[in-house]
């Protein structure tokens, strides 16, 4: 089921996320999922022939090879396979963001071999307890674990995402020695980006950037003892880290509005600047997705910057960290990150 | 009859002074000195003795002693050993470089290569006078004709080198430069010393009033801008003004009549001299770092002694304010000049060429690279981290210019490694081609231990352990079949260690789950 693609001049896309469902059956005490912020979120789904139709236009528009599935949980919606075959059989990348308690040894031949590029689960302790905890469901971790070995049993690739918090950073590295011995091929450590439940939580959950650097010291060193991939993916503002001291981690900065955006797709065709931001730029099944590009909305989002950040020689890099974070936290696309707010009085700008 | 009596008393004496040299000589004596000491008819016995041999031909000497002039103070050198006649020779050599050297600058036209093979040979010569004990080796006209000569020298030799045309567009490489940095070199630790003889307060006085000459050449040169000059100037004068606060060491006198001027008075001066020409700098383009250098350590001490309340309580109430509005100003404008001399010093440190080395070969290889460059370039990546760190920390970098760097490194990393490798045609780049040997014993060395370590926890569910052990119990077989070792070439040894190491842990794992249950 091939398309033709339509001409799409020079622009080209190269990933989108879809968050191809809002239904989850965990309860993460630092989920960040759009709709879970007190904001009106539209929720709902489409059928599957109309999902897979606006899929279709999506990437008829953008060019792109790369999809990342994620929710809510994908495992819950029943059509999942169709829409993972469908992006399959168009030539494109599938990573997918799962929590893993539905990734049973039935639903694994399903995906194996080859539909899944990447497996990413969380695995946020190597206690059990503070896993669950963190989870919001009983058996969590025992149903990750489980998920990962039997991934690794059948080839898959699989990444561990640990979303570092206060409460899971003592177990860090037991938590990453965990994931190599599973036979995880990486691991994304991401500090905690409050947003959706988890600006409920930020009390309990902000680590401070001390906590966390000393997570990055044994994360470097991790990496290099084991030759072990461990990626920062949330923002880490160099004004209160000196990311060049861990030289076996990779870090990245906010890339909405640059190529390596992750647009964010969800399950109504309503596109997002990314999948941490609450803003709506319009709707795939309606409008252009280059139109939404480059729309006010979409310049505004990208333009904004704290006031903090004047001055700063990375401000046109890092951006003043994450944007959607100051967005569902403060109301603000050009508010403080809330973890720069938090810890403004340690940072050291670079004028 | 009276000249005959006359001259067989000449004989007899002759004959005695000869008898008598010659038993001197025998005990090894010096003949010719103690013909000059003691009572006089011990010095014309042995003179009748030594006339008598000058009569057969000998003298007594060595052939340079035959010099005209100069043998009449030097060759009666106390010694007549080789040493001795070295030194010597390295008076009249530096009588008749000293004479040369003054014809060369009296010219109209100076021959620059001219006075600094001159000056060149007068300073090896200077070295050998200067040497412990050579002078002394010299009688005592000798010894006053090489101190003379060293005076001299030390008068000439830096006006007659700040005379030389620049002929470079190098600082540093410059004649004038050399003057410049030996009078600072020379003169900057008496002032700080505080302690100082009159002749080391002469030659820095020489020392300086030469450098005053160098700067200016250096400044018509273009080599020093105005400002930089001015600042130079200042200082110099600062450091004569130190050198001389207090009596020379071997002064006997009572009293000195150097006024004292209270040190931050002294650095308020100085300051407001300073302050014009250190906004030029900030404001230009061009700089000195080695002239600069010789400065900003002074200035740095003049805004500290201003900032101390103990010192500025000695000015009057009138200058306080305008004290402390000059200290911040000067304190500013120094800081942003020393980054200026540091950044421009940066270039010449082997840290900085790593770092560029890194982002040269980053920008070179692209984002369409082989494994082997990117391994490459992980290499110079860790390499250009650690040199930055160690720039930041002696403080060539700031903290804000280090991660800068650090920014720039991880974009060209982040470009780098954004495809897969080319010679991977894979999806994932991580699952690059290596022998399946090859992936099991790394991944067996990495988990073995873990898995062990998680198993004793019972941390892991007995079910996932169960899971993950045919992985293992599948990477053993795989280092077992002859097919896929013979892949590992170099790697075979170790990958059969390995396995053999794996199989009794994988047993102990396999024995306590069995005790523990499967699938708790």
């Amino acid at each position: 089921m091939i398309s033709p693609s339509p001409d799409r001049g020079e622009r080209r896309q190269d990933s989108f996320v879809f968050e191809v469902t809002q239904r989850c059956n965990h309860d993460c005490l630092h989920c960040y999922n759009a709709w879970k912020n007190p904001v009106d979120y539209p929720i709902g789904e489409l059928p599957t022939d109309e999902t897979l139709a606006m899929t279709g236009k999506l990437l008829d528009e953008t060019g792109a090879s790369l999809v990342s599935l994620s929710g809510g949980e994908p495992m819950l919606r029943r059509d999942i396979h169709q829409i993972i075959e469908f992006l399959v059989d168009r030539g494109v990348a599938v990573n997918l963001i799962t929590n893993g308690s539905l990734l049973d040894e039935q639903a694994i031949p399903r995906l194996a071999p080859d539909k899944i590029s990447v497996f990413e689960l969380p695995l946020l302790s190597a206690e059990r307890d503070i896993h669950d905890r963190l989870s919001g469901r009983a058996r969590a971790f025992d149903d990750v674990t489980l998920a990962v070995a039997n991934l690794k049993a059948a080839a898959q690739r699989v990444v561990c995402v640990f979303v570092a918090t206060r409460q899971n950073l003592p177990t860090w590295r037991d938590t990453a020695e965990m994931a190599i011995a599973l036979g995880a091929d990486g691991i994304m450590f991401n500090r905690f980006n409050p947003g959706g439940a988890g600006a409920r939580n930020i009390a309990a959950l902000q680590a401070a950037p001390g906590e966390l650097a000393g997570a990055l010291a044994e994360a470097n060193e991790i990496a290099e003892q084991y030759e072990f991939p461990i990626s920062c993916s949330i923002a880490m503002p160099p004004c209160l880290f000196r990311t060049e001291r861990y030289p076996q981690l990779s870090f990245g900065f906010c890339a909405a509005g640059t190529e390596r955006a992750y647009y964010t797709l969800d399950p109504l065709g309503n596109i997002r600047p990314c999948n941490h931001s609450t803003t709506i730029l319009g709707n795939i099944r309606t409008g252009s997705f280059w139109e939404m590009v480059d729309s006010p909305l979409m310049h505004q989002f990208m333009a904004a910057r704290p006031a903090f950040c004047d001055g700063c020689r990375l401000a046109d890099e890092c951006l003043g960290g994450c944007k959607a974070a100051a967005e569902v936290c403060c109301g603000d696309l050009a508010a403080c990150d809330p973890f720069l707010a938090a810890f403004k009085h340690q940072a050291v700008k670079l004028t | 009859m009276p000249q005959r009596v006359m001259g067989a008393w000449l004989v007899v004496v002759g004959l005695v002074g000869l008898a008598a040299v010659g038993v001197l000589a025998l005990c090894g004596r010096d003949v010719r000195a103690a013909a000059r000491r003691g009572p006089r008819w011990k010095r014309r016995l042995l003179a009748a003795g030594l006339s008598v041999l000058a009569a057969f031909g000998w003298t007594g000497r060595s052939g340079e002693a035959r010099e005209p002039t100069a043998v009449a103070t030097v060759s009666e050198s106390k010694t007549g050993s080789a040493d001795a006649s070295e030194i010597v020779l390295a008076v009249f050599r530096m009588r008749a470089q000293l004479a040369e050297l003054e014809k060369l600058t009296a010219a109209r036209d100076v021959n620059g290569p001219a006075v600094t093979s001159t000056a060149d040979a007068i300073e090896s010569l200077v070295a050998v006078l200067r040497a412990p004990g050579n002078v002394g080796k010299l009688t005592p006209k000798g010894q006053a004709e090489a101190a003379r000569l060293l005076a001299l020298a030390r008068k000439r030799l830096p006006a007659a080198r700040a005379l030389v045309p620049v002929g470079t567009t190098d600082l540093v490489k410059s004649p004038q430069w050399q003057v410049v940095a030996d009078a600072w070199r020379f003169a900057g630790p008496l002032a700080v010393n505080g302690k100082s003889t009159s002749a080391q307060r002469k030659e820095a006085d020489a020392k300086l009033k030469a450098a005053a000459k160098a700067v200016s050449a250096l400044q018509l040169a273009g080599l020093l801008t105005s400002a930089e000059a001015g600042l130079l100037t200042v200082d110099a004068a600062r450091i004569r003004t130190e050198i001389y606060r207090n009596p020379p060491t071997d002064f006997r006198g009572t009293c000195y009549d150097m006024a004292y001027i209270p040190p931050a008075q002294a650095s308020l001066g100085r300051l407001q001299k300073q302050v014009a020409y250190l906004k030029t700098i900030v404001g230009s383009d061009k700089l000195a770092p080695a002239a600069l250098d010789k400065v900003i350590g002074s200035i740095e001490r003049d805004v500290a002694i201003l900032a101390d309340p103990k010192q500025t309580k000695r000015l009057p109430a009138a200058q306080k304010a305008g004290a402390e509005a000059l200290r911040k100003q000067v304190s500013l404008l120094a800081a942003q000049i020393k980054r200026r001399v540091l950044s421009a010093r940066l270039g010449q440190t082997a840290g900085w060429a790593t770092v560029t080395d890194a982002m040269a070969f980053g920008a070179k290889i692209g984002q369409r690279n082989t494994t082997a460059q990117r391994k490459q370039f992980t290499g110079k990546l860790t390499a250009a981290v650690a040199a930055l760190a160690a720039l930041a920390k002696a403080d060539a970098l700031t903290e804000g210019e280090s991660t800068l760097m650090s920014g720039e490194l991880q974009r060209i990393r982040t470009a780098v490694t954004r495809y897969p490798p080319t010679d991977i045609r894979v999806t994932c780049y991580k699952m690059a081609y290596n022998p399946p040997a090859k992936r099991s014993f790394e991944r067996l060395q990495k988990r073995l231990p873990l898995l062990k370590k998680l198993a004793e926890s019972g941390r892991l569910n007995t079910a996932v352990l169960a899971k993950v052990l045919p992985t293992v119990r599948a990477d053993i077989e795989t280092l077992s079949r002859e097919k896929e070792l013979a892949q590992l070439r170099k790697d075979r040894a170790l990958a059969e260690a390995v396995r053999k190491q794996a199989a009794p842990v994988l047993a102990a794992i396999e024995k306590q789950l069995a005790s523990a249950g499967a699938g708790k």
